[in-house]
């Protein structure tokens, strides 16, 4: 009798034990899923990015390092790892030089609500060599070979254009170049050679250039349209390359850039104080005449550091003194702006079907985030508002490392769609908003 | 004739080894009980979480106060093996017991994810700080497996016993309450914020969710414990236990958790 009671406590006891480690709380719950990630039909070996400033991790009015190191390109290569992907080379600034071209920074919050908040420059450890002719800044050279090829403002209309890299050219391109007469679309090629993977998303500055000036420049000049003739050759001789031997890769799509806050932010404003005055709107100079502002023309957020001096001068208050063209989008231009978008759109889309590419419609995201009451994500609510939305740095057009990391997991999503792969997300939380230092 | 007098002497028998039993059980206990019990749990203590750093984030020593007595509950079957000088208690009981504790600290936002996250920016480390006030409540439902050893005085009315309880956690859960405000920092316009007050539940062992709060799924404690036996089928015990065995999986978490437990047991055989 006694032994047999022992027996059933020691029975007990291992049938308790092994309960207990059956038990898993092991488990991430922020992870979205638990399965393992796979490539799919892809191959991420050595994946190269195509673009422009989206691409380099421009982000308040700069390159530095910490932005370069938070580009959609460098988050998407850190997933692509968990599927074989090999290391991803940037033009990374050093970081003695970590403050790269200089950048804006959020010093102080505002006072009031109709306060500004204090802004700063960087000022020191800059990555300028020098100054060109004209006395633009040069940048730190960094002629390795290179994976990440984004180059702020370059347009699609620009690639195949001989001393786009040159002293008198664009910096970010300079920097790139031995041979400074390289074309962007010859520099590409180079950095090509055993790619397995492409991400090309070009196009934007071909339309936003436009936009932030305020619709002044004329077709295919610096801050014009870009026609979509000369969009279409440029486009289709990239994807050509890039897609060359079969080459698997994504484009990403042009997002409906006038929900920026570039855009938004000083037209809200002005909107608010005309309702206060009662007033109907301010005259705005526009291409053809002088008018009444409706709810359809944006006020740009270059506006912003003449708004009081404009104000006090009643700048927009008669027809004799009104808002000039550069401060404003007009709702002709909005239109104008909106269906040539539209109109490379298609191109590009067109282009990544005919090559076996991803296509993401990358406007959905920036639609959520637009939307009333943002986009929550792991307890964190993105907005379209400037400093507090925090997908939107500095300059109110490019996005924080939060906001790339959005981008990142949409273009991951778009990829795992098109090459039955599980490239795994990332959690934006993990990525910092608008920084106050 | 004689068939009369065994009859009655068969009674007489009968009778005498009844009353020697009665007496017997008045006086003294099976050598072997077996039986159910169910009571209350009545847990408190303190916890001290060294300062630690996060990331770049500085997070100060954490002071979780006790915040009285958490009530839980206890149910389960037990068997007492009775020898003559001493006796083996052993038992299976599901308990609950509720730990409630407050902590007052200032710490960096960074240092306490909702709160960064909550924020309309992500503010630099060393800039922004915030003193909370938080209660928590920490249920913990474990099976426990105590194997006491005890003696008996008062014809065995009255028992002490000590010994060993394992304890195999079955569920951990921290329920906490934060109040508190983000306090001012002028240089950087940051005004004072009063900090709504948030509930969070975690899952303490999990450690993704716990972090360095992971409690062990298996520890074991000290319990000592007095019973009491006014009729032969009723137990009522008061006991204390101490988890020696730690209950977080940070050795370097300090503290001291108490358990205390009033039941009634009822002799099945």
């Amino acid at each position: 009798m006694q032994s047999m009671i022992q027996f059933r406590w020691g029975a007990l006891l291992t049938l308790l034990t092994a309960l207990v480690a059956c038990t898993n709380n092991d488990i991430d719950p922020s992870l979205v899923s638990g399965e393992t990630p796979s490539k799919g039909s892809a191959d991420f070996t050595r994946y190269v990015a195509v673009g422009n400033s989206l691409t380099a991790g421009y982000a308040d009015g700069g390159v530095y390092r910490e932005s370069q190191l938070n580009s959609y390109p460098n988050i998407l290569a850190g997933q692509f790892k968990t599927v074989g992907g090999g290391d991803f080379i940037q033009p990374l600034f050093t970081e003695a030089q970590a403050n790269g071209s200089g950048y804006v920074r959020l010093r102080k919050l505002p006072a009031s609500a109709v306060s500004l908040p204090t802004f700063d420059t960087t000022k020191t450890q800059l990555a300028v060599r020098g100054l060109s002719s004209a006395g633009r800044p040069l940048y730190t050279l960094f002629t390795d070979a290179n994976q990440n090829l984004g180059v702020p403002a370059i347009k699609t209309a620009d690639i195949l254009t001989p001393g786009y890299g040159s002293a008198a050219g664009n910096p970010y391109f300079e920097r790139l170049l031995t041979d400074k007469t390289t074309t962007y679309f010859q520099y590409v090629s180079n950095n090509l050679s055993n790619a397995t993977f492409f991400s090309c998303w070009l196009g934007n500055n071909d339309a936003l250039l436009y936009a932030t000036s305020g619709g002044i420049g004329a077709e295919n000049t610096a801050n014009g349209l870009t026609t979509t003739a000369l969009f279409t050759t440029n486009f289709t001789a990239m994807m050509n390359k890039l897609a060359e031997g079969g080459r698997k890769g994504v484009v990403v799509s042009i997002p409906n850039i006038t929900q920026a806050p570039f855009f938004t932010t000083a037209t809200a404003q002005v909107n608010t104080l005309l309702r206060a005055q009662g007033l109907p709107g301010l005259y705005i100079r526009t291409k053809s005449n002088v008018r009444v502002s409706t709810s359809s023309d944006y006020f740009l957020l270059s506006l912003a550091p003449f708004f009081n001096t404009f104000l006090a001068q009643g700048v927009g208050l008669s027809p004799a003194n009104p808002v000039p063209d550069q401060f404003v989008l007009d709702a002709s231009e909005v239109q104008a702006l909106n269906s040539r978008v539209g109109e490379f759109n298609a191109v590009m889309k067109s282009q990544a079907d005919a090559k076996g590419a991803a296509f993401v419609d990358i406007n959905g995201i920036f639609q959520q985030i637009t939307q009333a009451g943002g986009y929550v994500q792991n307890g964190i609510t993105y907005t379209a508002s400037y400093i507090q939305g925090g997908a939107f740095g500095l300059d109110g057009i490019h996005l924080t490392p939060a906001g790339y990391a959005l981008i990142a997991n949409e273009i991951i999503k778009g990829i795992n769609s098109k090459y039955s792969s599980t490239v795994p997300q990332v959690n934006p939380a993990n990525y910092r908003r608008v920084l106050l230092q | 004739m004689p068939t009369l007098m065994n009859k009655r002497q068969l009674s007489i028998t009968a009778l005498f080894l009844i009353g020697s039993s009665v007496a017997m059980a008045q006086t003294s206990v099976r050598p072997f009980e077996v039986g159910i019990k169910g009571g209350g749990t009545f847990t408190h203590g303190f916890t001290t979480i060294p300062a630690q750093t996060v990331g770049s984030v500085q997070v100060p020593q954490l002071d979780n106060k006790s915040n009285g007595i958490g009530y839980g509950y206890s149910g389960g079957i037990w068997a007492r093996k009775n020898f003559n000088s001493f006796f083996i208690q052993a038992e299976v009981t599901y308990n609950r017991f509720v730990l409630k504790q407050k902590t007052n600290v200032t710490l960096d936002v960074n240092a306490n994810p909702a709160l960064a996250n909550a924020l309309p920016v992500t503010v630099l480390p060393g800039l922004v700080n915030a003193t909370l006030n938080v209660t928590s409540e920490s249920a913990l439902e474990a099976i426990d497996v105590p194997i006491l050893i005890g003696k008996r005085w008062l014809d065995g009315k009255l028992r002490g016993y000590v010994g060993p309880n394992f304890i195999f956690v079955q569920k951990a859960q921290a329920k906490r309450v934060n109040t508190g405000m983000i306090n001012a920092n002028t240089t950087v316009g940051f005004p004072a914020t009063d900090i709504p007050a948030t509930t969070s539940t975690t899952n303490l062992l999990n450690r993704y969710e716990a972090q360095n709060l992971e409690v062990n799924d298996f520890t074991y404690a000290l319990e000592l414990g007095v019973g009491f036996t006014p009729v032969s089928f009723l137990d009522i015990d008061a006991r204390y236990a101490v988890p020696v065995g730690g209950v977080y999986k940070d050795k370097n978490i300090k503290g001291f958790l108490g358990i205390a437990t009033v039941s009634l047991g009822f002799r099945i055989f």
